[in-house]
């Protein structure tokens, strides 16, 4: 099947927050979304979105899991934010369980996702964050996808700049 | 009254003996043991295997650099939250054998309260009053400490301030960790060249965020390479240190405490230490800083605490388990 593709400007934090939050009614339990991007292209932002969308309590902020590794949130579903930034190449994959918890039943956002791709049974969709160096505030997301339900979702967004 | 402490929260493995609260007899840390062969190698894991490797051969150090016998001990301390959960349950589960066996009481341990006791190693009388500022590479937090009751008053919204440290030095390829690398660079830097934004310092809530400042020192790279790593650190350390002590001084006003403490790894920061001193001189607070070796993870925290929960007949049963995230309450 043709992946889908989907490219959308994001003209702040909160705007990726919302786009997070809109996405979260076309997840399911057992996806697995990687974020590939450099630092600060806006993929933690975009998951504390996800979060407020599965209704994860304000009192379990989503904050960086580059030091913890894993970060588990427990809204309508289970969230777990991976993020391998931290890893060097000598790390062994097996030590982190990461396939446990890939496996655990909840919705999966995983940064730094380079090495571990290969392990993931169920991509759902793949969001690339890149950089505008010309505009501080500006970010560039592109989707794909090569399930069909997310089609709706990108129409939302079309409509993006006129949400509160 | 000697309690074994156990620390396995991230990733160090730590074990501590310390009599009566405040008698450091030993505080071995995994990644300090410089005589690799005998533990094969150790390097800094984030894996539970790690921990399982190490934490013999810790505690067998520990007993010795104290000179004394497991059989001594009157209680074993240990860390059961927050962190990384199959790290926290291998020094769960050794501490579970070791009272079992030796049939003396078993005390579970948050870490970040465990952090704030560091404060009282530093000379800090336990159960004053005060105000901590815990940050580190997986914290930062403001929390309100007496006797055995914490309150949460403020935390990052992203990164904690350690992560920033870390994160800016290995986009300026300094290397990992960060804090002692940009620490030092900062020293012979110009902090001036830019004033970086101070993200939420005029919130009127006492949480952080240094994911944006982190942004901004990247941005500002790309648009000027040529700018000496030095000054970019200084300028950086300037800004988060400024958000620190900004929002601390803010909540001890607004609290009225009269004592703060600075613990976690970041408290080992010079620039940081040195703000927070000339702050305390010229306001009139006493302040608490641990020796660097007890601002970063260690046991010995763990097991001083312990001492004061038991001393108030506070102990843990023998099914404890480990929690991932703390749950001190907000507000």
């Amino acid at each position: 099947m043709r992946a889908d593709r989907y490219q959308w400007v994001s003209k702040s934090p909160e705007k990726t927050r919302q786009a997070g939050e809109a996405l979260a009614a076309y997840l399911k339990t057992g996806d697995c979304i990687p974020l590939i991007g450099d630092m600060g292209t806006g993929k933690t932002t975009f998951v504390q979105g996800v979060a407020r969308g599965l209704k994860i309590p304000h009192e379990q902020p989503v904050t960086s899991p580059s030091f913890t590794i894993v970060n588990r949130y427990f809204g309508s579903s289970k969230l777990f934010h991976i993020d391998l930034y931290r890893l060097d190449g000598q790390t062994s994959l097996d030590d982190l369980e990461i396939e446990e918890v890939l496996t655990e039943g909840g919705i999966v956002f995983i940064e730094w996702p380079q090495r571990i791709l290969p392990l993931i049974p169920n991509i759902a969709l793949t969001i690339i964050f890149t950089w505008n160096m010309e505009e501080e505030t500006l970010r560039t997301l592109m989707f794909e996808s090569i399930e069909p339900r997310f089609s709706e979702f990108f129409e939302r967004l079309d409509h993006a700049d006129s949400w509160d | 009254m000697l309690i074994l402490g156990i620390e396995s929260s991230c990733d160090d493995t730590s074990i501590a003996l310390v009599e009566k609260g405040n008698s450091v007899l030993s505080n071995i840390i995994s990644s300090q043991i410089k005589d690799h062969t005998r533990y094969g190698g150790v390097v800094p894991e984030i894996a539970a295997r790690k921990h399982l490797e190490h934490i013999l051969p810790v505690l067998h150090s520990a007993l010795d650099k104290a000179d004394t016998n497991i059989s001594k001990i009157d209680a074993v301390a240990v860390t059961h939250k927050p962190g990384l959960v199959g790290s926290l349950i291998v020094g769960l589960t050794a501490a579970k054998s070791i009272a079992l066996h030796l049939k003396v009481p078993l005390i579970g341990i948050n870490h970040l309260h465990a952090h704030t006791y560091a404060g009282c190693l530093a000379g800090l009388p336990f159960g004053k009053p005060h105000l901590s500022l815990i940050a580190s590479g997986g914290h930062t937090s403001l929390l309100e400490c007496h006797r055995h009751t914490y309150r949460l008053i403020g935390r990052t919204l992203d990164d904690a301030a350690g992560e920033a440290y870390d994160k800016i030095a290995k986009h300026l390829g300094l290397g990992y960790p960060g804090g002692p690398i940009i620490d030092k660079l900062a020293q012979s830097g110009n902090k001036s060249i830019i004033r970086f934004p101070r993200p939420m310092i005029d919130h009127d809530t006492f949480d952080f965020s240094f994911s944006g400042l982190k942004t901004a020192v990247m941005y500002y790279l790309h648009n000027n390479p040529e700018t000496p790593p030095r000054d970019l650190a200084a300028a950086f350390q300037d800004a988060v240190i400024d958000v620190l002590l900004t929002k601390t001084l803010k909540a001890r006003e607004h609290l009225a405490y009269d004592t703060i403490s600075v613990v976690g790894g970041v408290a080992a920061n010079s620039a940081l230490r040195a703000a927070f001193k000339e702050s305390a001189d010229r306001t009139h607070f006493s302040l608490f800083i641990p020796p660097p070796v007890l601002c970063t993870d260690n046991a010995a925290m763990v097991a001083g605490l312990a001492y004061h929960l038991l001393m108030d007949n506070i102990v843990s049963p023998l099914n404890l388990g480990v929690t991932a995230t703390a749950d001190i309450p907000l507000k």
